[in-house]
């Protein structure tokens, strides 16, 4: 589904060239889950904005879908994001002014999809994910670990195929985090692609494609069969 | 985005800074209210002016001794002094074919007694055909009598404003009025009506041109109004006029004829210009409020930064980003200019109650106008803003960081 061809991405800071990414090459299938680990500033958030098309490389090749979408302008970059892709934050990123409901149709909202047929739709999807409790309260009232999970309920309402989180557990406690973890996992075992940003070991080490990344390229990747992820405890 | 979607965002928001939206809301109606109210004014002042005028029909000229040029230079100083204007003149105008009547002025002022009271009266000479031509009627009485009967007779007809006056309790009609040394016998009573050509008729006492030649001793009229059959013959008449006037005053046409066109075009030109100059001093209080919406519009990209990021990362394209400030902008100039054309319309209501007189409407042209330059002003303004939301990059605006590149 996905292949990065020595994909770059340089950033001038104070007159000096800092790698962020550098020449970084992955395929990545559709269904996988993949976690990424590195030490601060190895360009892990780097590499998932060029994978959520938030961020233009400064060189190499992007196909997603057979598509080289390093080419594509602005607007149909940002319908990629709107319906192919799912980005989950460490800071959420709700908009306090609007409900639970409201924030989940957002990316529908701005697709022009209709009113009543997205608020059916994002209803569905919070009670299929255990969250019809939170349907009209605000994030403010929320927790964390709850506010997280509206937060990966929006990104996937337009059922996008690539799901990307970076840190998604970095604000929560370990009891939250789990709830957060299970949810993006749920959502693997559904059919979707997955990859999360971590610096916990316990939960990068659950995915089946682990990634360390080191100064901007990929330093190992270990695999993991199906089988040894569903025993590990949360 | 649904248009719907976008208007329930920006209302949101509206409620959620409910103080700031209130600023942008005053400012924006303060500028339009501004602007309204003065064009309603000036405005008013102009057709109030125009109408009073109009009065002086379109079939009609009036001429006034002595010329005076165009261009409106001194009237003559040295050389002979331009003669009268007399009733012989006007008799001879009287017979050009295309000449229905003539009426001839002169005013003055003077004391006036009747029944033991007395005051200062404007005291105009003239003939019966006065009243039809400025459209006046009598309330009680009959008018001057005819000037082709020759005698002479004392008589006055008074404005309302003077019967109340000076005859507070009985009725003025066959009493005695003098002006200066002379009596009148009061025959008429005058309707009350408003101001006319600039004089205010019921403060007047009207009495016959000979018996007004003789009170202020001058044998030359004041001026002279002549009234054509036909407003058709208003250019081809004015050769004629100059001619017979150059013939009886030894070759000179020392007479200067207006006409209403002339006289209430140069009126309008100058409120024209009055009302623009108004109305741009007024529209700087748009500029006020426009200035205060880019403000507002660059308050609101830089708290919503990470918003903006969100938006962006969601899938909105920039032109989506463009129209939510642009729209935010011009919901704000939107309403806040119905609440200033309102309260426009309020005041100018309540001071037209207090002062009938004056036809205090709002142009249609000043409406649509105020409205849609308070709206273009907050669009322009809320563009830059709304530009640099637009252009963010999406990575560093969700950390927070407002630069676009
Ligand atoms: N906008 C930017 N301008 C300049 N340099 C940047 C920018 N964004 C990232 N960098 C640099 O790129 C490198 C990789 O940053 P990145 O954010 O991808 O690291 P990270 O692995 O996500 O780190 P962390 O674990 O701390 O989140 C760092 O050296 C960082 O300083
Ligand atoms: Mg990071």
């Amino acid at each position: 589904m996905i292949e990065l061809q020595a994909l770059s991405r340089h950033y001038l800071l104070g007159g000096e060239e800092v790698k962020a990414l550098d020449q970084f090459s992955i395929n990545i299938a559709a269904g996988d889950y993949i976690s990424v680990m590195g030490p601060s500033g190895s360009g892990k958030s780097t590499l998932l904005n060029q994978l959520g098309l938030l961020d233009t490389p400064t060189s190499g090749s992007f196909r997603f879908d057979g598509v080289e979408t390093t080419t594509l302008g602005e607007a149909e970059r940002a319908k990629l994001r709107n319906n192919q892709i799912g980005f989950v934050f460490q800071a959420y990123h709700l908009i306090d002014r609007l409900t639970a409901l409201e924030n989940v149709e957002l990316p529908l909202t701005l697709a022009g999809t209709d009113p009543s047929l997205r608020r059916e739709r994002a209803s569905e999807l919070l009670i299929k994910l255990g969250l019809e409790r939170f349907l009209h309260q605000r994030p403010q009232q929320l927790s964390g670990g709850q506010r997280q999970r509206i937060a990966i309920a929006r990104a996937v309402i337009t059922q996008p195929r690539l799901l990307l989180a970076d840190e998604p557990t970095g604000n929560l406690d370990s009891h939250s985090g789990a709830s957060v973890v299970e949810l993006l996992e749920q959502l693997n075992n559904d059919g979707i692609t997955l990859v999360v940003v971590t610096h916990d070991a316990d939960l990068g080490a659950r995915a089946e494609r682990q990634l360390l990344m080191v100064d901007g390229q990929l330093s190992s990747e270990s695999v993991l069969s199906k089988g040894e992820t569903s025993d590990a405890p949360l | 985005m649904r248009l719907s979607d976008q208007l329930a965002f920006s209302l949101q928001l509206f409620l959620r800074q409910k103080f700031r939206t209130l600023m942008a809301l005053l400012a924006v109606s303060i500028g339009v209210m501004s602007v309204l109210l003065l064009t309603g004014l000036s405005e008013g002042a102009r057709k109030f002016v125009l109408q009073e005028f109009s009065l002086l029909g379109k079939d009609t000229l009036i001429m006034l001794p002595g010329r005076k040029e165009t261009q409106g230079g001194l009237p003559p100083l040295t050389g002979e002094s331009s003669r009268d204007l007399t009733l012989e003149d006007a008799a001879a105008l009287n017979r050009l074919a295309e000449v229905e009547y003539t009426v001839p002025l002169i005013a003055g002022l003077s004391e006036a007694y009747a029944g033991g009271l007395n005051r200062e009266l404007i005291v105009l000479g003239s003939n019966e055909r006065l009243l039809e031509l400025r459209g006046l009627s009598l309330q009680q009485g009959r008018n001057l009598p005819m000037s082709s009967d020759q005698t002479r007779s004392p008589v006055a007809i008074i404005g309302a404003g003077v019967a109340q006056e000076l005859f507070p309790a009985s009725s003025p009609l066959g009493e005695w009025i003098r002006l200066g040394d002379r009596r009148f016998r009061i025959t008429g009573v005058l309707e009350p009506s408003g101001v006319s050509l600039g004089t205010d008729m019921s403060n007047a006492v009207i009495i016959p041109i000979q018996a007004s030649q003789q009170l202020f001793n001058s044998p030359g009229l004041f001026r002279l109004i002549i009234k054509l059959y036909s407003a058709d013959q208003l250019k081809t008449v004015q050769p004629a006029m100059l001619n017979l006037i150059a013939s009886r005053h030894a070759g000179e046409p020392d007479v200067t004829l207006i006409t209403q066109d002339a006289l209430l075009s140069t009126f309008n030109q100058i409120l024209g210009v009055l009302t623009a100059a108004v109305v741009g001093i007024a529209s700087i209080s748009l500029l006020v409020a426009g200035v205060l919406i880019m403000n507002i519009t660059l308050i609101s990209v830089t708290q919503r930064t990470a918003e903006i990021g969100l938006l962006k990362a969601l899938g909105a394209p920039q032109q989506t980003v463009l129209g939510l400030f642009l729209l935010e902008a011009g919901i704000l100039a939107l309403i806040g200019a119905l609440l200033g054309v309102i309260l426009a319309v309020i005041l100018l209501t309540l001071a037209h109650l207090n002062w009938p007189a004056m036809p205090l409407q709002i142009p249609l042209w000043a409406l649509v106008s105020a409205v849609s330059v308070a709206i273009g002003v907050a669009l322009l303004f809320a563009w830059l803003p709304a530009r640099k939301a637009s252009r963010m990059d999406p990575v560093d605006a969700l950390r927070g960081v407002a630069n676009a590149n």
